[in-house]
């Protein structure tokens, strides 16, 4: 929000602080002061100081109270006459959205221009000046924070027949009622939009924008001027709604106390007399439910708790006090603690903490000396997802992935995002899979090839059904996947050894493969856990991935370690090369030369293997080692050329018809 | 030097000679015996201001010693270099090493790891949340009602209602359920709204619903934002809350863990900090944290106050929602942004480049 130095002056007095210094102290003290140009300056005002420092008044009483400045004006007293004489009349019809509403009916000789000192402090506040009644009912909201507006008063019930009463209504909008603005736009309203009307049609967008058929022009002769209070959240949406993001529109779309109505008005009729020369007709108040304001008891004890300062009583009376509060001297015995009156204005001051805010900022943040905490010794936990992660990511890199993270959303998936950002970003990801493929195929670029994996969260539906019942679910669990793209080749093996490796070094043994054809599925005592492929990247090359459900992982992983002694006896290792068909599956084989010697076969892989037309049509080899043990004794030769024997005798005879090379 | 002083020197030199089993620290030797601030060295430098007669006397001398010294040194680095040679006969050590792999962690995966390794020291607990989050914990219960102008504060990402689950019975209910991890999975009341998180302040409720002060954790996750991305916004990212609660936990506490915190990631003891008055609803008062780095440091990182933090005492009022009595208790939480650290810490000028997936930067780190 913008503010005019030269009238944070005329409030202050001549002992003002210069600009910069201004601006620095209400940063470091206030709100922060994001910007000053020229006589401006550009004030971050938080969504709950609205109603005091919305306006020239508030931030100069948030100077005083810094620099110890005494205001050089004295406060309008909010009491003000309403005369009532019937000439103007007002009706409420939602009091919840407006809970005050008075207006003031003025004539006024002449519409001519304001004063160029308040024309230069509408103009760095970044206000256009209109005429004498528009601007002096702008500079009112500047000065006070109430947002004002005038209406030529003859243009109200302008076919009604008693002219000399004019009549406002503050109402919701009728089903496809249209208004004109100031600014020439034309609205059509949804109902729950707030107007302000008069017996025929509406006049204004209440708390919004006035209406161009009831604007202030030079041939005006009377005015009605309208200071009101009205739901901060009904404006707020309205606005946003509407696209009228006005200066009134800020300041109502937050709470602003009614009180403000009858400061603002006050300043404004004197204004309009003093400037204008108006002479005031007739006012009303509609005010049912008057706020309180309550009481707040503070403590210097408390206080030295709370903020780790002591400080004494003078100084924070001192600050309290330049603030506007009121301090009850009733319980001045007690020794440090007293109740208070916070200013009717800050809606944000409800209770010690709020107080202390005031007091600990006024002394400055910066001035409170760190210290240590005292507390008692406690174990740090962390947290079993944050832990495997970490445990993931190290074994991960030293198997030569990097890790990278992507985007949450996804173009397709399960659950579905109500205000997507972009038509590519319609669901939340339900697996990281195609961010990493697409993350390879830019990669392969610049690279021959690539290894990559994310550790991230996946959103799933699930439906979970009891007896009677099925309960649809969103489900938000860990995954991991790697993938490894490569140029030439397949580098399936690669991935199927890393993703092993993966799973040992977590501590988890029990894990079979299962060949699903076109995937290779994982499983973990039994439970699928994830899957391994390979796949066509575009142009690029291939790759093979793996994809694991990491919240189930988590179940099994075992951090535990125990040794285990070496085996007392050695290991006899045989090689051999079969001729198989090409269809046989390496895994078969494996575990049927398990199988026919369960005893002494500790170990049997695959060391080489290749396919040629020299082997014959569809045939391949094989090179197989083979280590074999036993528990209790050195195995001699001929035990183990028997075992052999018996192992490629059944290899022959059984369905995969191998042979010897 | 007396004839004593150069036989002294000599055995000296002899003895230590005998006991070299190095290129360096053969080179030591040569420096002690024969370099310019060596006792012969300064002492043969010395001559041309003696009489003539002692010139004579000791300086053939002290000549035919440094003579010595010079090829028993060179003798012995021939040694030295033999057995070298015998080895680079078969090894061109001149070679470049060979290419070994090892991936990379993703620099918000270290910065994350550093922020835990920091505050696990100072015995605050890791604790995760959740990506998905009910309108309640993401803001009702931090005294962010409806209708409150700050919600503005935080572009949210709605997610869709459910549909009725299909069900013969038409008992189902279309109830959200969050796999919640320590504990068991939460169901939600039907007609709760489901965002993602705009924060991980979400955490601090459903923490303290289940635990008692005191305590002091860090919640570090993933947060979503809808906004429209550039260098230096994202629409998701990445946060580190922070939460430490008990009887008598200060301002002044908050003060002090926050500028440990800042000094150790930045391994810096000279940093600037600025501690001035912001607003965030679930905070009394609420604080924003700036850092001016020192001079030394990447330029970008030094001209100006970055902003760091928001953080503040935690308001009574969110105390309440968490079942806690407030007049108990005090303490302070703050948020901080892992990329925006990250970014600062590691010169990086796009936060798209976290999430690009390129291992022209990831390999970087």
């Amino acid at each position: 929000m913008k503010f005019s130095y030269t009238l944070l002056k005329r409030i202050l007095g001549p002992r003002t602080p210069p600009i910069l210094k201004v601006a620095e102290a209400l940063t470091m003290h206030s709100f922060e002061v994001e910007g000053i140009a020229g006589d401006r300056l550009d004030i971050n005002l938080p969504a709950n100081r609205y109603s005091d420092a919305a306006s020239h008044n508030g931030v100069a009483r948030e100077i005083s109270a810094i620099f110890g400045l005494h205001l050089r004006t004295k406060p309008i007293k909010a009491a003000h006459q309403i005369a009532n004489r019937g000439l103007l009349e007002v009706e409420i019809k939602d009091k919840r959205l407006c809970p005050r509403y008075m207006a003031s009916y003025l004539s006024i000789p002449e519409v001519k221009a304001s004063p160029r000192w308040m024309q230069e402090i509408l103009v760095s506040s970044g206000i256009k000046p209109i005429n004498i009644v528009v601007d002096i009912m702008n500079y009112v909201m500047l000065e006070i924070g109430e947002p004002m507006h005038a209406f030529d008063a003859d243009k109200l019930d302008s076919n009604s027949s008693r002219v000399a009463n004019r009549t406002i209504i503050v109402r919701r909008a009728k089903p496809g009622e249209k208004l004109k603005t100031l600014d020439g736009q034309t609205f059509r309203f949804e109902p729950h939009v707030l107007l302000v009307a008069d017996r025929k049609q509406a006049l204004a967008i209440a708390g919004i924008k006035g209406g161009a058929s009831s604007g202030v022009a030079q041939k005006t002769k009377n005015i009605i001027v309208e200071a009101a209070s009205f739901d901060a959240p009904a404006i707020f949406k309205n606005a946003r709604a509407l696209g009228l993001l006005t200066d009134a529109a800020e300041r109502f779309g937050h709470e602003l106390h009614p009180e403000l109505a009858s400061l603002g008005m006050q300043r404004a009729v004197s204004l309009l007399k003093e400037l204008a020369k108006a002479d005031l007709l007739d006012s009303v108040d509609i005010y049912p439910k008057r706020r309180k304001t309550g009481v707040i008891g503070f403590s210097l004890k408390k206080f030295a708790d709370f903020s780790g300062v002591t400080l004494d009583e003078k100084r924070v009376r001192e600050y309290l006090t330049f603030l506007g509060f009121k301090i009850m001297d009733r319980h001045k015995s007690s020794g440090g603690d007293f109740l208070l009156v916070p200013p009717s204005l800050r809606l944000d001051i409800q209770n010690f903490e709020d107080v202390a805010e005031e007091v600990a900022r006024l002394y400055g943040y910066e001035r409170i000396k760190p210290l240590p905490p005292v507390v008692s010794l406690a174990t740090a936990e962390i947290a079993k997802d944050s832990r495997y992660k970490r445990l993931a990511r190290q074994i991960l890199i030293g198997l030569g992935f990097s890790e990278i993270y992507t985007t949450s959303f996804a173009p397709k998936g399960e659950v579905e995002v109500q205000n997507p950002i972009a038509s590519d970003k319609k669901y939340l990801r339900s697996s990281l899979h195609s961010n990493l493929r697409k993350s390879l195929v830019e990669n392969l670029k610049h690279f021959d090839e690539a290894a990559v994996f994310e550790i991230g969260k996946v959103f799933k539906h699930s439906v979970k059904s009891t007896s009677n019942k099925r309960d649809l679910l969103v489900a938000e669990n860990w995954s991991i996947v790697m993938a490894k793209g490569v140029k030439k080749g397949l580098p399936f093996y690669e991935m199927k050894g890393a993703v092993e490796l993966l799973l040992q070094k977590l501590g988890i043994t029990e894990y079979v493969f299962l060949d699903k054809r076109h995937s290779l599925e994982i499983l973990v005592d039994t439970k699928p856990i994830g899957l391994m492929g390979v796949e066509e990247l575009l142009k690029q090359g291939s790759c093979a991935y793996a994809d694991l459900d990491f919240s189930a992982l988590m179940k099994f992983i075992d951090e535990e370690r125990a040794y285990l002694p070496p085996p007392k006896f050695p290991a006899v290792q045989r090689d051999v090369s079969l001729l198989l068909d090409l269809g046989t599956k390496a895994g078969d084989i494996l575990q049927a030369i398990e199988d026919i010697s369960p005893r002494y076969v500790e170990d049997a892989d695959v060391i080489d293997y290749f396919e040629d037309k020299s082997l014959g049509v569809n045939k391949k080899s094989l090179t197989l080692r083979i280590v074999f043990r036993a528990e209790d004794r050195t195995l001699t030769d001929e035990e183990v050329d028997e075992e052999m024997k018996k192992i490629i005798a059944t290899l022959r005879d059984n369905e995969f018809h191998a042979q010897v090379r | 030097m007396s004839t004593k002083d150069i036989q002294n020197l000599r055995r000296g030199f002899l003895e230590q000679i005998k006991n070299i089993k190095d290129v360096k620290s053969l080179e030591e030797l040569r420096v002690k015996f024969l370099g310019r601030k060596s006792k012969l060295t300064v002492f043969l430098r010395s001559l041309k201001n003696l009489s003539i007669q002692k010139r004579r006397e000791f300086g053939p001398r002290a000549n035919a010693l440094r003579v010595e010294f010079d090829e028993a040194i060179r003798k012995k680095l021939s040694q030295f270099s033999a057995v070298a040679s015998q080895l680079s006969h078969v090894v061109d050590l001149t070679m470049p090493g060979k290419k070994v792999t090892l991936g990379h962690l993703h620099p918000l995966t270290l910065i994350e790891q550093e922020v835990i390794d920091i505050f696990t020291a100072m015995g605050f607990s890791v604790v995760e949340g959740l990506e998905i989050e009910t309108e309640y914990y993401n803001f009702d219960a931090l005294n962010i009602p409806k209708g409150h102008p700050a919600r503005e504060m935080w572009d949210t990402f709605w997610l869709c209602e459910l549909k009725r689950a299909p069900t013969r019975t038409h008992k189902g209910q279309a109830k959200y359920e969050v796999p919640d991890t320590g504990r068991k999975n939460l169901l939600l009341a039907p007609g709760d709204k489901i965002l993602l998180r705009t924060h991980t302040s979400p955490v601090q409720v459903r923490y303290m619903e289940t635990h008692r002060p005191p305590f002091q954790i860090i919640v570090p996750g993933r947060v979503f934002r809808y906004e429209a991305t550039d260098a230096s916004h994202e629409v998701n990212f990445y946060q580190v809350e922070g939460l430490m609660v008990g009887t008598k936990i200060s301002l002044a506490n908050f003060k002090y863990v926050i500028e440990e915190f800042l000094r150790r990631l930045f391994r810096e003891q000279k940093i600037d900090f600025r501690f001035r008055p912001s607003y965030f609803p679930f905070v009394e008062p609420g604080l924003e944290v700036d850092i001016k780095l020192a001079a030394r440091r990447k330029p970008q990182a030094t001209s100006r106050w970055l902003e760091i933090m928001g953080a503040g005492m935690v308001h009574p009022r969110v105390f309440e929602y968490a079942h806690y009595n407030p007049r108990d208790l005090q303490g302070f939480a703050f948020g901080v942004g892992l990329d925006r650290l990250a970014m600062i810490k590691y010169n990086v000028p796009d936060i798209r480049l976290f999430y690009s997936g390129d291992l022209r930067f990831i390999g970087q780190f």
